[in-house]
């Protein structure tokens, strides 16, 4: 039973104290008021986990400031107090008290012993003993019966007997093994029996004799199917070294076969004299191809000259073309002596006519005749100047003629020179190449003479390694026929080891077997004799305990099926007999009967009554709200010693009616000294707490005795006491003053 | 009146006390072997032999194992023991009998 919560810096209370009623005790207050805060603060304290903050640290009202939680509780006669903090030296304050006494120091420590104490792990608390705002949706989604199903584990010890479960079938399989263990053992047992009942039948009276005998039989038959072996293997090795001679003669054979032809010695020496005329030719068109390269040379050099020489020059070794030119040099002296005439008299023509002309008569003197030193009268002066002037043209004329004989002269005997000039050019130009086709088709000779020659070598080399192949198989064979004899004995020599090798491997088998049987006999009768010296326990013996190991085993089953059986009874027992109480209530709720609730697919709950069944979520919401809060009663009362619920805005989704019938079940369902069930809601608009003030006021609805007690700092939100018949109701009014000090509980 | 049948058929309180669900399956158990054809003479013995006395020591030795550490290996130990107890060794004059056989 929940007693007292203190925070303090937590959410909406900077300090604040509340200390609860026995029973039934109902928030009230408007959005903000702290209603979730007291409800939040309770499951931290017990757990050390947030449930509707993602994070612990905003549960700080003022940042920095430490944070502190306390929650105390009462389990029996014994009062126990839990602290947390959020601040490193909040946190070092985290401790479990009972009676004065520290139970447990630390977080984890702290959170183990609550758990130990109430009986109920932390997630099963936080999901199952308090119902956050918004729950239903959330639990038909993902109802908890896994956590559920857990937590049955540990309340009803099926852990332990699922451990027992484990021996059991650990000893029925021990059992089991040391049964079949001895089966096995009076198997072999009843398999001595008989041989030795069949060895003696068979061995007589004195077995170690005939032990003996066979030894000496084995030893013997090793021994001859030794030597048949070895005259085995002998024969197979002549076999062998037969074939192999018989193949390497046909294999020279038909060597010889392909090698054969002339006489080896006949045929190299004529390749060798062929060899030797192939280079006398080469050799001679080496000489040739010389003789030829040097006269190349000759007229090239002849050639240059000749292109370097002038075509005048020509004239010295050309007499035809010297007496051209002596007549063109003796016309060309007459022509040059006819100019020097003309020129001498033209000269003179001149002479005169200047004279003449620059002596004219100046009426003093007349001119006289430079030669004759005649004077010279004007008309005859005119006269002369008249004949000087067609003389001098005549003159010119004769000169010009001349010069024009002369040019005409000079260039046929150049032309006559040129053109020699050029059949000389022409002629040596074709003796050229005469000379280099004839060296190019002496190099080809000598290239066709090369390859002769070279293929003369060739065949000079094959004849060669012929004759000394042949002397080779030639002395193989000699040496193979030395070897073995006689050629043309060997098929008939071959054919009789091969039949003496078969008659030695049909004598080597027989020795086998021979050797294979007396073997057996021999390990049979040791077989026998060392089972004779065995002491074994008497079938008889090995019954009766084969018989106790079998009622041990039947026992061992079936305390293993019924512990099976046990583990799964309880579980479907339990889970049936919460689901039971639950259909009541829900009977007693809704009306409807009869109710029986089955877990459907995915583990979800089924209604199921006479007329329907139904899913969670075929439900109205205020149905499932009512369901959910109904189931969280039962199972918080059911599981667990702490005796308490935490349900925020349980009656969310009700309307009047509803809401008045469940406050009435859950408060019917509250032991009377002990339990708890803590209920916040709005005051206003349609939610739960308006009407379960409504319902306090109503007439012939249950009273709750005694007086809440609480203390409020000045800052924190104030709150109404309210006593009704129905419940204790905690109305936070923010507009209302808050009292100066708080009240004793 | 189907009130009443719905209030019969729940569980009863016995469905969370280990020791009679164990008795009860473990009386369905041997119900269940007495009627099975056993494939061996040994087994056909050992269920012959199963009796009343058999089933009631298991059950006692289930509830002593139920306050007994939850240590496998020591169950084992108790459950062979308690196997032994129900299933003794043949005894040496036993075996002197089957040799004088």
């Amino acid at each position: 039973m929940l007693t007292r919560i203190s925070v303090r810096n937590w959410r909406a209370f900077d300090t604040a104290d509340l200390a609860l009623r026995p029973g039934l005790n109902v928030l009230l207050g408007p959005n903000g008021a702290g209603k979730t805060s007291w409800l939040e603060a309770v499951a931290f304290a017990l757990t050390g986990a947030p449930v509707v903050l993602p994070n612990a640290r905003l549960f700080a009202r003022a940042a920095g400031q430490p944070v502190q939680v306390r929650v105390e509780f009462q389990l029996g006669e014994r009062t126990y107090g839990v602290t947390r903090g959020l601040t490193a030296q909040a946190r070092g304050q985290v401790a479990l008290e009972c009676g004065g006494r520290r139970l447990a120091e630390g977080a984890e420590a702290v959170t183990a012993a609550i758990e130990r104490e109430l009986g109920v792990p932390p997630e099963f608390l936080l999901r199952v003993l308090y119902m956050p705002e918004g729950d239903v949706y959330r639990f038909l989604e993902k109802p908890p019966l896994a956590a559920i199903d857990a937590h049955l584990q540990r309340v009803f010890g099926l852990e332990q007997i699922a451990q027992i479960h484990v021996a059991a079938t650990r000893v029925r399989q021990e059992v089991k093994r040391e049964r079949d263990s001895l089966a096995s053992l009076a198997e072999q047992a009843l398999q001595r029996a008989q041989v030795l009942a069949e060895g003696r039948a068979r061995w007589g009276d004195d077995p170690f004799t005939q032990q003996a005998e066979l030894r000496k039989a084995r030893e013997r038959l090793k021994a001859e199917l030794e030597a048949a072996s070895a005259r085995r293997r002998e024969l197979q090795e002549q076999a062998h070294r037969l074939q192999q001679t018989a193949q390497a003669l046909e294999r020279l054979a038909r060597e010889e076969a392909a090698l054969a032809g002339d006489d080896p010695d006949e045929a190299v020496q004529r390749a060798r004299q062929q060899v030797v005329e192939r280079e006398q030719a080469e050799q001679q068109l080496a000489q040739q191809l010389a003789d030829l390269r040097a006269a190349q040379r000759l007229l090239a050099d002849e050639g240059t000259k000749l292109r370097r020489r002038a075509p005048l020059d020509l004239a010295a070794d050309d007499p035809e073309l010297r007496a051209q030119r002596d007549a063109v040099e003796t016309v060309l002296r007459e022509i040059d002596a006819a100019l020097a005439r003309a020129s001498a008299e033209l000269q003179g023509v001149r002479d005169s006519s200047a004279f003449l002309t620059t002596q004219p008569p100046d009426g003093a003197t007349e001119p006289v005749c430079p030669v004759c030193r005649q004077a010279l009268p004007e008309p005859l002066r005119q006269r002369i100047l008249a004949e000087n002037a067609a003389r001098e043209r005549q003159l010119r004329e004769e000169i010009a003629r001349l010069r024009a004989r002369r040019v005409a002269a000079r260039t046929g005997l150049e032309r006559a020179a040129a053109a020699l000039h050029e059949r000389l050019l022409a002629a040596q130009d074709a003796r050229e190449r005469q000379t280099a086709d004839a060296i190019v088709a002496l190099e080809s000779q000598q290239h066709a003479a090369s390859q002769a020659r070279n293929e003369a070598e060739r065949q000079y080399r094959a004849a060669l390694e012929r004759r000394r192949r042949l002397g080779e198989l030639a002395a193989q064979r000699a040496e193979l026929l030395a070897a073995s004899g006689d050629s043309a004995d060997l098929p008939a020599r071959t054919a009789a080891v091969r039949q003496a090798l078969g008659e030695a491997q049909q004598e080597e088998a027989r020795r086998t077997q021979e050797l294979r049987q007396v073997q057996e006999q021999l390990a049979t009768l040791d077989g026998y004799l060392q089972l004779l010296a065995m002491e074994g326990q008497p079938p008889q013996l090995l019954e009766r305990r084969r018989l106790v190991l079998a009622r041990r085993e039947l026992l061992a089953e079936l305390f293993a099926a019924a512990v099976q059986a046990t583990i799964d009874r309880v579980r479907a027992g339990a889970l049936a007999a919460a689901y039971d109480e639950v259909a009541r209530a829900w009977e007693r709720f809704s009306g409807w009967a009869p109710v029986r609730l089955e877990a459907g697919a995915k583990g979800k709950l089924a209604v199921h009554t006479a007329a329907r069944a139904l899913e969670l979520a075929q439900l109205s919401g205020g149905e499932r709200a009512a369901f959910l809060v109904l189931l969280h009663a039962h199972l918080g009362r059911h599981f667990g010693r702490g005796g308490f619920l935490l349900l925020d805005e349980p009656l969310e989704h009700l309307d009047a009616d509803s809401g008045q019938r469940l406050l009435e079940l859950l408060r019917a369902r509250l032991p009377r000294r002990r339990a708890d069930a803590g209920g916040v809601g709005h005051g206003r608009g349609r939610g739960g707490a308006s009407r379960a003030r409504r319902h306090g006021r109503a007439p012939g609805a249950p009273a709750l005795a005694g007086r809440a007690a609480l203390g409020l700092t000045p800052h924190a939100p104030c709150a109404r006491e309210i006593d009704t018949p129905a419940g204790w109701l905690l109305d936070f009014q923010p507009e209302v003053e808050a009292p100066q000090t708080g009240k004793p509980g | 009146m189907e009130m009443q049948s719905v209030r019969h058929r729940a569980p009863a309180v016995d469905a969370v006390r280990p020791v009679s669900v164990f008795r009860a399956a473990l009386l369905a158990a041997a119900t269940e072997q007495r009627k099975s054809r056993a494939r061996s003479p040994e087994r056909v013995a050992a269920v012959s032999r199963l009796c009343d006395a058999d089933l009631g020591m298991l059950v006692s030795e289930f509830e002593a194992l139920l306050a007994e550490s939850a240590e496998v290996s020591r169950l084992v130990e108790r459950l062979h023991a308690a196997l032994a107890r129900l299933a003794p060794e043949p005894r040496a004059e036993e075996e002197a009998d089957v040799d004088a056989d």
